[in-house]
């Protein structure tokens, strides 16, 4: 209620109050001491006075004699009196006019829904409900630390007639995916003066769903353009022999082969009968497994291994879905967290979006939950693609769950980003540092022998990335298994 | 906000006057002698004179108890002739004459003043002219420094320390009696309590550090939001106005050639290798630089098409307070409180008038305290601090009943409200959800929606 300029003001009214009092009993001990030793028997013990009423040996006393004099004393008093006073006595008309709950304050975004990296408008207008003025209001709209303003700014110090309002605005940029929370509100009042001040903080927030970047989809879109080979079945359709119209190649007459299908002008080359093969148009059913257990969320912040599987994810997403395949994805970490069935219509991309902006490393990771969970309700052959760091489940558990999928004639594959190449950077580590980060390196890349050695049997193909190939590999992975046709439709 | 600045203009001058007025009072009211700076040198040479002549006691007495100690042990004669000091083991009074000696030789040199008569020093009131011009050496500078520094910088702060370099010159000049004008304090009646002289002058004091948090309010309130507004109208002027640079073309292009120049199978993901690089190990700045920036005019574009006052939202223009009212309420608050302070200081000051009250028509006194008004008391101090205490409960108590009675009204309205709520069964459903507003703001605009029915109700009335 009283800011630290009135309690100055009160503290130095007090203390001056103090002083006058302290001096008024100093100056009174002077007088009272001729008084108390002008008993007869005191005078006798303690000699002769001194021409001022003091007793011998108490001269000293003299030099406080000044302060009986009533000015000073009379001056602390009233400055005193004057601090103390002018520290409260606008206190009622403050109390009368500031009143915190009569401050409406609303919030707009232009947007409740962005990618990391873009912009948001926030609108913040406050109003004074009521019919008095307030002379000196700070309103601050908290955002969180995950969002930075690139322009305007987040608070405002006005003043505010009765039923007035007014609007200030900024814009902010998102930086990480995520669900985050603008507000609360605080609404400072203050009188004119800085005495006094009231303060109310608004517990109302607005909701922002950041989907993870879309920089990576927007840098291959810009690219598919000047390419124009990128989509549909171009380069990058099932190398299959089927019903296809491209050509794949010639092949010698077998019998039982179409008539039509054979190649005169080769026949007339070689003198043997030749067939042409064309390549087969099939799309792919692809479910990417995406780990987010604890072990995910390690690396540099915003650049963890769980940052860039999202990235991955949502780039293979993109390109399945401008190639019609069917893309499906599941998370989990000791459990399934959600589950997007394969599809492939566009509006699936908005829920994966969505699915991605919310995930986060947590627990510890289960495959086989959820692959069990995925068998479940997808008994179709599919590519599975786990996108693991492998270092939060024992690899038995891996191995079982790669058993299961591949029960089925799921074929699997497995991105796993490399811990320590995802927490530091060997160039940029001392001697010592590197000695050890080598150490912890060699020790994970054992395990991960000890984990491809049990997995190899199986035919899952283990690919260890780092932040700087990740991406190359997930599309590589893609590619790579749509040519072989894995998981054809 | 020309008219916004012209207000922090007036405020300045307000307290420039004021400033030098006071000042120039505080300067004039003080005896001449304590501006006798020589003083200060002179005490500091006694002072000097004192310590040394402790410390060479100090290092006497050391040297006589050592010799003390070591005359018992050294009745060993042979310690004196192995150290070589015949004297050891025994008193040297000539030494001890020797030292006391260069210690108040007049002519040893070490001291300006040296020819200080000890006995024909005045302690006293030298010592109380040494305070005086030490205070005026010190605080003099530092009270006119700070009130300039208030002026360029309008931090309070310095105010403050103004206004208390003044009063401590003032309290000093009255501890020392070195004060020109009438220290009392006539409190016989409202106009010669603030006719004293030393009354004004503390009041135009503590006058001006209110001016000073006046100003300073205009201050905060006013320059950093047309700061605000300048330095955002650039931004926005610098994002508009943004061409891309040839160096961010150039690199963008290098960066899309090295691309092209990839082969078709791992075309995408070498280009998003090198992207991702760029992203680590922070490269590439430029390219990026020149891309948010771009993004950020289209979007500050696309905002402007949908809501044109984007622009004043951003810069926060309406949120610069009226210079008028500024001005226009300074005034009177001001008035009102000078006169409510000198009221209740009076009051305080001297209580005698408001227990001798009498009120009019009933012909009967507010307060009968016979004994009290006899008593000497009344005018002492101990009694102005009980005088002051409550006064200043008295107004926490008003307040604290104006703060209640003017949250009545809402409370009142919210328990309608509630009650209203509680008595709905079906919620609109239907009805446009507001994409970001508080609880409170529904609640309160239910409030104010009861609030115009209410006096609608009161009109048909």
């Amino acid at each position: 209620m009283l800011s630290s300029r009135g309690a100055f003001i009160a503290i130095g009214g007090i203390v001056l109050l103090s002083i006058g009092l302290s001096a008024k009993g100093i100056g009174t001990v002077t007088t009272m001491v001729p008084i108390l030793f002008s008993g007869e028997g005191l005078i006798q013990q303690s000699g002769n006075q001194t021409a001022s009423g003091l007793p011998e040996g108490m001269e000293f006393l003299e030099a406080f004699e000044i302060l009986n004099s009533s000015p000073i004393v009379d001056y602390s008093m009233f400055l005193g009196t004057l601090l103390i006073l002018a520290s409260v006595i606008g206190l009622p008309l403050f109390r009368r006019s500031a009143n915190a709950s009569l401050i409406r304050v609303t919030r707009m975004v232009d947007r409740e829904k962005a990618f990391a990296g873009e912009y948001v408008h926030v609108t913040v207008r406050v109003e004074n409900t009521g019919k008095k003025r307030m002379d000196f209001l700070e309103v601050y709209d908290a955002i969180p630390d995950m969002f930075e303003i690139v322009l305007g700014e987040n608070f405002i110090i006005t003043q505010l007639a009765g039923r007035e309002a007014k609007e200030f605005s900024y814009i902010i940029q998102v930086s990480t995916r995520g669900v985050y929370q603008i507000g609360p509100v605080k609404v400072i009042i203050h009188d004119r003066l800085g005495f006094y001040f009231e303060e109310d903080v608004r517990h109302f927030y607005t909701e922002v769903l950041c989907y993870p970047s879309y920089e990576d989809i927007r840098r291959m879109e810009a690219l598919s353009k000047r390419r124009q080979q990128g989509k549909m079945f171009g380069a990058h359709k099932t190398r299959q022999k089927g019903m296809g119209d491209d050509f794949h190649s010639l092949a010698r007459y077998y019998p039982g082969a179409p008539f039509k299908s054979l190649d005169w002008k080769a026949f007339s080359r070689t003198g043997e009968l030749m067939v042409r093969e064309f390549e087969a148009e099939k799309n792919i059913r692809i479910v990417l497994f995406l780990d987010h257990s604890g072990s995910m969320g390690a690396g540099i912040p915003y650049n963890t291994k769980l940052d860039f599987a999202i990235r991955s994810v949502m780039l293979v997403m993109k390109m399945a879905e401008e190639r019609q395949d069917l893309f499906g994805l599941v998370t989990y970490a000791d459990r399934p967290t959600s589950f997007l069935p394969p599809g492939g219509s566009k509006s699936m991309f908005h829920q994966l979006l969505e699915i991605l902006a919310l995930v986060e490393p947590e627990g510890r990771s289960d495959p086989l939950a959820a692959v069990d969970y995925v068998m479940q309700r997808l008994p179709r052959a599919s590519f599975y693609v786990f996108i693991t760091d492998l270092e939060s489940s024992d690899s038995e558990i891996f191995t079982e769950a790669a058993k299961r999928a591949r029960s089925t004639k799921n074929k699997i594959t497995v991105i796993s980003p490399f811990g320590p190449l995802f927490e530091a950077k060997l160039t940029d580590l001392s001697t010592t540092e590197r000695a050890i980060a080598e150490a912890i390196f060699e020790e994970y890349l054992g395990y991960r022998k000890q984990v491809e050695d049990s997995l190899r049997g199986l035919g899952v193909e283990i690919i260890n990335v780092g932040p700087d190939d990740i991406l190359p590999n997930v599309i590589k992975t893609y590619m790579k298994g749509k040519q072989a046709g894995k998981g054809s439709v | 906000m020309a008219t916004s600045q012209s207000a922090a203009y007036f405020f300045r001058i307000i307290y420039v006057v004021l400033f030098i007025f006071s000042g120039y009072l505080v300067i004039a009211s003080i005896d001449p002698a304590m501006f006798d700076f020589t003083k200060v040198f002179e005490i500091l040479n006694y002072i000097m004179l004192i310590v040394q002549g402790l410390i060479s006691a100090l290092g006497g007495i050391a040297k006589i108890i050592t010799n003390s100690i070591l005359s018992g042990k050294a009745s060993i004669p042979i310690l004196g002739s192995i150290i070589g000091d015949p004297s050891l083991g025994t008193i040297n009074v000539g030494d001890i004459e020797q030292m006391l000696a260069a210690i108040f030789n007049p002519s040893n040199g070490f001291f300006p003043h040296s020819t200080i008569d000890l006995t024909t020093v005045d302690i006293i009131q030298d010592f109380s002219i040494f305070i005086g011009a030490t205070t005026i050496l010190f605080l003099l500078p530092v009270a006119f420094f700070s009130g300039i520094g208030f002026l360029r910088e309008g931090d309070t702060k310095l105010a403050i320390y103004s206004f208390l370099g003044f009063q401590m010159i003032l309290i000093v000049a009255i501890f020392t009696q070195n004060i020109k004008i009438s220290t009392e304090i006539d409190t016989s009646s409202i106009p010669s309590m603030i006719f004293s002289p030393i009354f004004t002058l503390g009041f135009l004091l503590y006058l001006l550090l209110e001016v000073a948090f006046q100003t300073s309010y205009t201050l905060n309130i006013i320059e950093p939001m047309a700061e605000r507004e300048k330095r955002i109208q650039e931004h926005l002027k610098r994002i508009r106005s943004f061409v891309p640079t040839e160096e961010g073309t150039k690199s963008t292009e290098k960066s899309i050639q090295s691309v092209q120049s990839k082969k078709f199978g791992l075309l995408a993901a070498s280009y998003l290798r090198e992207m991702v690089e760029r992203r680590v190990f922070r490269s590439g700045e430029t390219v990026r630089d020149t891309k948010s920036m771009m993004r950020l005019q289209s979007y500050l574009a696309n905002l402007q098409q949908s809501d044109p006052r984007t622009d004043i939202k951003l810069a926060a223009q309406t949120a610069q307070p009226d210079a008028g009212s500024l001005i226009k309420y300074f005034i009177p608050t001001m008035i009102f409180r000078i006169i409510a302070v000198v009221l209740l200081s009076y009051f305080v000051m001297a209580p005698q008038w408001i227990l001798d009250l009498e009120i009019p028509i009933l012909n009967i006194k507010l307060f009968i305290f016979p004994a009290l008004l006899d008593s000497l008391e009344l005018s002492q101090p101990e009694f102005q601090t009980i005088a002051i205490m409550n006064v200043v409960l008295i107004l926490i108590l008003i307040s604290a009943v104006l703060n209640y009675l003017s949250g009545g009204k809402t409370r009142t309205v919210m328990k309608r409200v509630v009650q209203r709520i509680d008595t709905l069964v079906d919620f609109d459903r239907s009805s446009p959800q507001p994409t970001a507003a508080s609880e409170i703001s529904d609640i309160e605009s239910a409030v104010e929606e009861e609030e115009l029915v209410e006096e609608e109700e009161e009109e048909e009335i």
